[in-house]
């Protein structure tokens, strides 16, 4: 019998109720934290749920976000699947093709029953450090088919009222590489899932099965109300994204290829769509997602972007709706390898979704503070094995590369090196920590001036890590990204992109023969060897004792045009060595000297850069018909772009945002009324870089050139509309 | 010898001093804290001290054989930012260390903090980018030097830093623990390129492996310097102009006392000076009454703070947190929540909330009728009876019953469509639920059961909601000690002075290793902690303690490899041998399951010793405490003014479960050792008021503490 949740419940109760579950997720996951004490689970690469009989998320850690909502999906898949369901039940799964983002997620799943009633369920997941497949770490950027990955486990029971089935605990532990830890983190989810178990029993005790039951499914329905209320204030319409992941057209190649992710997004009344069937199809190479892994990212955006509005759970899905034909790179099926993928094209998905929202929170005066670019470009695999320096083999992540720069917001910069979106309460470890435990000397870790996007806010500047071996002959490495031939952190309203990833190598090199000389490591492709920048997908690489690898990540993208900057603001980042001078003085259009700002040279250098547009600017294809006139009272504003206003007819019309110029009337695609400026991947920054056959396009209102938006895309790629206002 | 042991806590608002002489009698004085100058609450404190004991102040100074105290100096300068400008010199490549953070954007927010991305933001740095420089320079984690330092590098970096402004200097390089020389070699240039500027090297301070936290703990101690330097010597000049003849001793955040000239160097383990008493009293209490597992209960104004003292001992944790900074300084482990008597209450999205948000002092709650319009947990408990609005701080605060309804009608009852009473005790409830949260997830989570502990409550607001919120835990007793409203003050009297000294020099088994002492070799073992020891014997003895009654206590931290989670593992006093270390390793092991669940351990990869730590005492004059059997009720409390009641008993409606109820009220004066309570009442002393739950029965024990536990 399942739990009733429709009870009246007084508010005091209730709260004390809600926050019990949020104190015996935590429990749980602790339990889970301290029993596994694996580094990557440590690095929040794990995240625990409380759920609803019917699989609903009630509560949410706030570690990695896509699992838990891929935990919704295993749990309604075992309803689906099994009508023998009993207390002392503990499922797994980590079928990426069903409910995971890759094999290394294996999630368990355990039904809560109090007194017979069926109340809840428990879930929690960790990244596996290795379930085999072709490269140690199971993480395999070249495979061409799923054979060649991890082990994949089917929905099925662990343990089966409360009797551990220990032949597929093994079947497991032997697939893997690292069997000790596997089974340890397994133990580790037993702990968590018992810890939490209790308390729930404790709290049914006390309050009665139904009102914890009817807890969980209020504070959804609240959720979802206060969420719907939320859409209801935001414009309706069509919104349109489309972001892209380049990838070398084979293994090792430098050569690279694009892959288009599409989204169209459809806001009716308090309801949202996001329709992914224009994105290309599947392939079998680097980068496919499984539709669990997109639509968890949709999730994860949903929990970042309302949650600080909402209180978190199932509600801020309700109103969601995904569609997406099987097939599709953001869906692939089974034989396509998804391995690699876990943070590939869902990634873009999930950015080009945030591009929609970012359009239409836009135009709401409330609600304008959440629009902001991709908060997460790609996560640049850095694993590295062979014989440590205590002579054991060793395999190790560098969570490193989770050190990027956040997005520009309407109200304030990205934060620098802040880490990853989808990963909130996360981070790495100390490099003293790494150095005591693997036969790697770090050369640096440090915060790349100029990375992050440029702009009226602009994006956080992130990390480059360099490494060589010390102790050990050689070590092994598998290093894969996207994003290093183009910017997947593209800015708004006319911010421009954060740095490109970048993988280098030098070889031949001495590195700890120069250093012990007394010679200062600055830079890779000054020193004595070989340098050579990586394409995105290598496996099976070697680094010898004196060859230096560095990593170097993508970063936030900016919001608004740089040359509107505050001044002091740009100041302030020459001084603290965010921004170098150069870039002060060319894309902002600042110029500072003797450590503070040239106020006549800054004027004539941002006029300079106005004069240097108006020349380069093609007029808009659809010129304003009449002057600027139009005292109308404005009726609202896009982002820093536009101001609109109605005219005799009640259709908007649009002006800068800016200057005020009337721009024209708001139907068809808004670019048509913007002047437009192909521009060079160095005016973007001189970390950007651009691939052959994509082009960089400002858009600038026509009357005083400031920035409306850039986009990044490819010469042929149809023209698509940001918005069509229903 | 007649001792007369004065201590104080110097806190934000008020300074309590307690004065205990030789015959054990508590009296305890409360004065409002004066920022600029410590020192005048401290005085005023002793003023009444004098008065109440016919004595001048010259005098009663005079006689002071001990005088020890807390202070929020070095935690307030942190948090208002009046610190000194700090220059770091780390090693090149690395000088984004503090910048980076690890990359945790959330350090140190709560959940609602982490659950904002689009207003998460790091912390301010605590040394910006534009004070910080690079010296070329490399030492690996064995110790050896990759790349020798640079000293005309280190020299041109000191000159800038001091260019630039930077009043104090903080050295900071990657592996300097293992080896410090060149830390060591960049102190002399210091002194040469910038001579008297006052700096810190991180492998002096915290010799302790993890860059972020040793960073940021070397620059914050750097800051503090000139400040507790600055207050500490403007106290002690005061009383000794005042006539004081002992030397000041300080309360450390590791909840042992130090000489002014220990704490100078150390200023930032001091921060938690002020919280860290609480718990150290619980000890001292505990000893006395026997009970050796406390949850020590602090509930204030703004925040709700809770230690440990297990197996008799204050439980000390690795690190402590100043707002979002976390200090990586042994410090006896207070864990907080934004809840206290001044935590607003609302609705949101119609879901009553209870804080964090405090009113603060100014304007304070409603019935404080300072302006104050939200309503309170202080609001609340007034308008259920809990409190008399004309006890209020010994009645110097006269409460208005009406501003509180008045507030609570309009921000709770009405938009939640709940009797008056019903939404001030549904205030009450959830700000209980959410001590109660805190406290389970100190013990419960941590691997200990309430059930184990006795509950201590003290504070201002503490003794009137323990009865609600220890309850819940179901822990064995509730305690309120007579000292509650100084209980800080009081621990401060009870402490030892105390040195502690740590070194990160790992020691490791490979996995599967069968015989732990064949690899984790005795010798090496032994060698680190006696290094330790000396030290610590010579630094007490240069702080002219008598090193004769020297306790030391000497802990391992160890874990599993490959793992993350350390525990400290106390280490039998005497030399290790073979079957010590076997010995040695089942004990953490054992410990670890009992902490993180049986099956945990995971010894098949080996074991690691991380860190070696010394903690050496020296008992000060510790205060004998006088039985109040067969005395006059409690000599501690004023004989007249405020506070001096009778000793009458009376009744007052209380709501509680939804209607009222008649509590007994006991004025002070009727609290006397054996008074056996039963049944909802209410006690108003001098400075608090204690509740006993309907379900519940009290007694007064033989040194005036309040003991409360389940009826029958």
């Amino acid at each position: 019998m399942t739990a009733q949740t429709d009870q009246k419940i007084d508010p005091v109760t209730f709260e004390v109720i809600r926050h019990k579950l949020w104190s015996i997720n935590e429990e749980g996951s602790a339990t889970m934290i301290h029993v596994s004490g694996s580094p990557v689970v440590h690095a929040t690469d794990y995240n625990f749920g409380l759920y609803t009989a019917a699989g609903e998320m009630a509560v949410i850690g706030v570690y990695l976000l896509v699992p838990v909502y891929t935990g919704s999906m295993a749990i309604r898949e075992f309803l689906r699947r099994f009508d023998d369901i009993a207390d002392g039940d503990v499922f797994i799964i980590n079928d990426p093709y069903i409910a995971a983002e890759h094999q290394n997620d294996v999630q368990f799943c355990a039904p809560f029953f109090h007194d017979g009633q069926f109340v809840a369920w428990i879930g929690c997941m960790a990244h596996q450090v290795d379930l085999g497949g072709m490269d140690a770490g199971s993480w395999c950027p070249t495979a061409t088919d799923t054979f060649q990955e991890g082990l994949r486990i089917p929905p099925g029971r662990i343990v089966r009222e409360g009797r551990l089935n220990q032949e597929l605990w093994n079947i497991i532990t032997d697939n893997s590489r690292m069997p000790f830890t596997v089974s340890n983190d397994m133990t580790a989810f037993l702990a968590g899932l018992k810890v939490a178990a209790e308390r729930l029993h404790e709290l049914c005790e006390r309050y009665g099965a139904d009102v914890v039951a009817g807890v969980m499914g209020q504070s959804i329905d609240a959720s979802e109300r206060a969420f719907r209320k939320i859409l209801a204030a935001l414009p309706d319409g069509k919104f349109e994204h489309t972001s892209y992941l380049d990838r070398p057209v084979s293994a090792g190649a430098h050569e690279t290829e694009l892959l288009a992710i599409n989204c169209r997004m459809t806001k009716t009344g308090d309801r949202l769509i996001f329709d992914y069937n224009g994105s290309d199809p599947q392939s079998a190479g680097y980068g496919m997602a499984t539709r669990a892994g997109t639509v968890g990212a949709v999730a994860t955006l949903m929990l970042c972007l309302f949650g600080s509005e909402v209180p978190w759970n199932h509600g801020l899905m309700r109103p969601v709706e995904v569609v997406i034909d099987d097939g599709l790179c953001v869906t692939a099926v089974s034989p396509m390898p998804v391995s690699g993928g876990a943070a590939g094209a869902n990634w873009v998905a999930m950015n080009a979704a945030a591009g929609c929202i970012a359009k239409m929170v836009s135009f709401s005066e409330e609600y304008a503070g959440l629009a902001f670019g991709p908060g997460d470009g790609s996560w640049q695999l850095a694993q590295f094995g062979g014989i440590n320096q205590y002579g054991e083999p060793f395999a190790a992540m560098y969570l490193d590369s989770l050190l990027w720069g956040g997005p520009a917001f309407a109200d304030r910069d990205g934060v620098d090196s802040g880490g990853a979106m989808v990963i909130l309460g996360g981070g790495t470890q100390d490099v003293e920590q790494q150095e005591v435990g693997q036969p790697l000397l770090y050369l640096w870790r440090r915060e790349v001036r100029d990375s992050g996007g440029a702009g009226r806010h602009r994006g956080g500047n992130g990390i480059e890590f360099a490494l060589t071996p010390i102790d050990t002959d050689a070590v092994s490495g598998v290093m894969a990204t996207h994003g290093t031939t183009l910017p997947n952190r593209t800015g708004i309203f006319g911010g421009l992109p954060g740095s490109c990833a970048r993988f280098e190598i030098v070889r031949g090199s001495n590195a700890l023969g120069d250093l012990a000389a007394g010679k200062t490591i600055e830079r890779l492709d000054l020193v004595d060897g070989s340098y050579e920048e990586l394409p995105g997908v290598n496996s099976g690489l070697v680094v010898k004792q004196g060859e230096i690898i560095n990593v170097r990540l993508q970063n936030g993208g900016g919001y608004g045009d740089p040359i509107v900057r505050d001044l002091q603001d740009v100041v302030r980042d020459v001084q603290s060595g965010a921004v170098s001078a150069a870039v002060a003085s060319r894309i902002y259009g600042v110029v500072v000297a003797d450590g503070g700002l040239d106020r006549q040279a800054t004027e004539s250098r941002r006029a300079e850069i106005r004069a240097a547009r108006r020349r380069a600017m093609r007029p808009p294809i659809r010129p304003s018909a009449a002057p600027a006139a139009a005292d109308s009272e404005a009726s609202g504003h896009w982002g820093d772009s536009l101001t609109l206003r109605r005219d005799g007819n009640g259709a908007h019309i649009a002006h800068c945002a800016h200057c005020d110029a009337l721009l024209g009337e708001l139907r068809g695609d808004w670019r048509e009324l913007a002047g437009s400026i192909a521009v060079q991947a160095d005016d973007l920054g001189p970390l950007v870089q651009l691939p052959p056959g994509l082009v960089a396009r400002q858009f600038v209102c026509p009357s005083c050139v400031t920035a409306l938006w850039v986009e990044v895309l490819p010469a042929d790629a149809p023209a698509w509309r940001d918005f069509e206002l229903g | 010898m007649d001792t007369l042991l004065v201590a104080s806590d110097i806190g934000g608002t008020f300074t309590d001093t307690v004065m205990i002489d030789g015959d054990g009698a508590i009296r305890r004085y409360k004065a409002p804290t004066v920022p600029e100058d410590p020192a005048v609450g401290v005085l005023n404190t002793l003023e009444f001290a004098a008065k109440d004991t016919g004595t001048d102040l010259g005098e009663l100074l005079a006689r002071i054989s001990l005088f020890a105290h807390g202070t929020t100096v070095a935690t307030n300068a942190m948090l208002e930012g009046k610190t000194a400008r700090v220059g770091l010199l780390q090693t090149r490549g690395f000088g984004d260390t503090l910048s980076i953070m690890r990359g945790f954007k959330s350090l140190g927010l709560d959940e609602d903090g982490v659950k904002n991305f689009r207003s998460m933001v790091k912390q301010e740095l605590v040394v910006p980018r534009q004070l910080t420089r690079e010296v070329s320079e490399r030492v690996d984690y064995r110790g050896r030097v990759v790349q020798p330092l640079d000293d005309g590098d280190a020299r041109r970096a000191i000159r800038e830093l001091r260019d630039a402004g930077a009043e104090v200097l903080a050295v900071s390089l990657l592996w300097a623990f293992k080896n410090s020389a060149h830390e060591r070699r960049i102190g002399e240039l210091i002194e040469e390129e910038a001579p008297g500027t006052l700096y810190t090297l991180s492998s002096q301070l915290l010799p302790r492996l993890g860059e972020y936290r040793r960073t940021v703990t070397t620059a914050v101690n750097a800051s503090l310097r000139p400040v507790l330097r600055t207050a500490v010597r403007s106290l002690e000049t005061t009383l000794r102009d005042s006539g004081m003849k002992a030397e000041p001793l300080l309360m450390q955040s590791n909840g042992g006392l130090a000489r002014v000239s220990e704490v100078d160097r150390e200023a930032a383990s001091t921060v938690m000076s002020g919280p860290v008493g609480g718990v150290v009293a619980c000890q001292h209490l505990g000893e006395l009454r026997q009970d050796g597992n406390i949850v020590a209960t602090d509930m204030g104004g703004t925040s709700f703070e809770v230690g440990l003292v297990l197996n008799g001992r204050a439980h000390i944790a690795n690190s402590t947190w100043v707002g979002r900074h976390e200090l990586a300084l042994p410090s006896v482990a207070v864990r907080t929540v934004g809840a206290g008597s001044g935590s607003i209450a609302g609705v949101n999205h119609g879901l009553l909330t209870v804080g964090p948000e405090s009113a603060g002092a100014v304007p304070g709650p409603a019935c404080y009728g300072r302006g104050g319009e939200r309503p309170t947990v202080a609001d609340a408990d007034l308008v259920l009876g809990y409190i008399n609005p004309d006890n209020f701080l010994g009645g110097r605060l006269k409460l208005d019953p009406q501003c509180a309804r008045q507030a609570i009608a309009t921000h709770v009852a009405e938009p939640l469509g709940l009797s008056l009473e019903e939404a001030a005790e549904g205030i009450k409830t959830v700000i209980d639920a959410r001590m109660a949260d805190l406290i389970r997830t100190a013990t419960i989570q941590q691997g200990y059961d309430p059930g184990d502990f006795v509950l201590y409550a003290y504070g201002g607001a503490g003794p009137s909601h323990a009865f609600s919120y220890g309850a819940e835990l179901r822990t064995k007793e509730i305690v309120v000690p007579l000292t509650a409203s100084v209980h800080s003050a009081f621990g401060v009297a009870t402490s030892d002075l105390t040195v502690a000294e740590e070194l990160s020099d790992p020691m490791m088994s490979p996995p599967g290793t069968q015989d732990y002492a064949s690899v984790l070799r005795a010798e090496e073992i032994n060698g680190r902690l006696t290094f330790l020891a000396e030290r610590t014997r010579k630094r007490l003895t240069e702080a002219g303690a008598d090193v004769s009654k020297l306790h030391s206590s000497r802990f391992v931290e160890m874990r599993f490899r490959f793992q993350i989670h350390v525990l400290s593992v106390p280490v039998p006093d005497g030399p290790l041998d073979d079957d010590g270390v076997r010995r040695l390793v089942a004990r953490f092991i054992e410990s670890y399951e009992a902490r993180f669940g049986e099956g945990s351990a995971f010894e098949a990869a080996g074991v690691e010793l991380t860190t070696f730590r010394v903690v050496a005492t020296v008992p000060t004059a510790r205060p004998a405490l006088r039985s109040l059997l067969a005395d006059r009720p409690d000599p501690g409390a004023p004989a007249s003014g405020p506070g001096a009641r009778g000793s009458g008993v009376t009744q007052r409606p209380v709501f509680q479960h939804g209607e009222w109820h008649e509590a007994q009220v006991y004025a002070h004066g009727a609290v006397r050792p054996g008074l056996a309570l039963r049944g909802l009442s209410i006690i108003e002393m001098p400075d608090t008021t204690v509740v006993v739950g309907a379900d519940q029965a009290a007694v007064v024990d033989e040194y005036g503490n309040v003991v409360i536990s389940p009826a029958n």
